[in-house]
């Protein structure tokens, strides 16, 4: 079960709030995908980023807890984030003075990353699938994402 | 096959553009967002013009 995460940094220009976008594949399959402006102004582009992933790991283990009703184990949950800085503030349970402003809900993330629930990996923005849910896209960008995320045009 | 929206469009809460009627503006959004269950690929695009649900003007319309 893999999900992508992406943010994209003050992309609504009249309140400055920030985009977040996930999209979540078991297998191959596009299960849910979501798009959602954030609550709050978010100050730098790895608090956007550590947002995002926070609020689609509560997706992660609903999904989990799904599967595991239908008797299915599931062990292997990846969060893939294309910023490096929100992945290390996940893994650190420091609160350096540059993130100690943000809200204690978006740290609980934190916890399951520390008893190896999921874990969190870097991705590179050319793989980064959730790019789609979160700002405009040129054609070819886009018609490349729409491939991978297994949509086809169903014919008459 | 186009994207669903122009990467240069911007859209403006400050439009001081003609009003359009509301209830119309909601039910094509309502429309989309039903659609959206089935096309993840217009979602972002259907989130964005949802945001100007409360005052709708004629170049929102127009995008949409």
């Amino acid at each position: 079960m893999v999900r992508f995460c992406d943010a994209d940094y003050t992309g609504d220009r009249i309140e400055r709030k920030s985009t977040n976008g996930n999209c979540q594949f078991l297998g191959e399959n596009l299960i849910s995908w979501t798009s959602k402006r954030q609550e709050i102004i978010a100050l730098s582009t790895s608090k956007v980023e550590y947002i995002s992933a926070a609020s689609c790991y509560t997706q992660q283990l609903w999904m989990k807890h799904q599967l595991k009703d239908c008797q299915i184990n599931e062990n292997s949950i990846h969060i893939y984030c294309d910023n490096t800085a929100a992945i290390c503030l996940s893994k650190n349970l420091i609160l350096h003075s540059r993130a100690n402003h943000i809200e204690i809900k978006y740290h609980s993330i934190r916890d399951y990353v520390q008893k190896g629930v999921f874990d969190i990996q870097f991705i590179d923005t050319k793989n980064q699938w959730a790019d789609i849910f979160t700002k405009h896209l040129i054609v070819e960008w886009f018609d490349f994402i729409k491939k991978n995320l297994n949509m086809h045009f169903v014919s008459n | 096959m186009n994207t669903p929206m122009n990467s240069s469009c911007t859209l403006s809460k400050e439009d001081t553009g003609n009003k359009v009627d509301q209830k119309l503006f909601r039910g094509i959004i309502g429309f989309l967002l039903y659609l959206t269950a089935s096309r993840p690929d217009i979602l972002f695009s259907v989130c964005l013009y949802a945001r100007f649900q409360s005052d709708p003007r004629e170049s929102h319309l127009t995008v949409v």
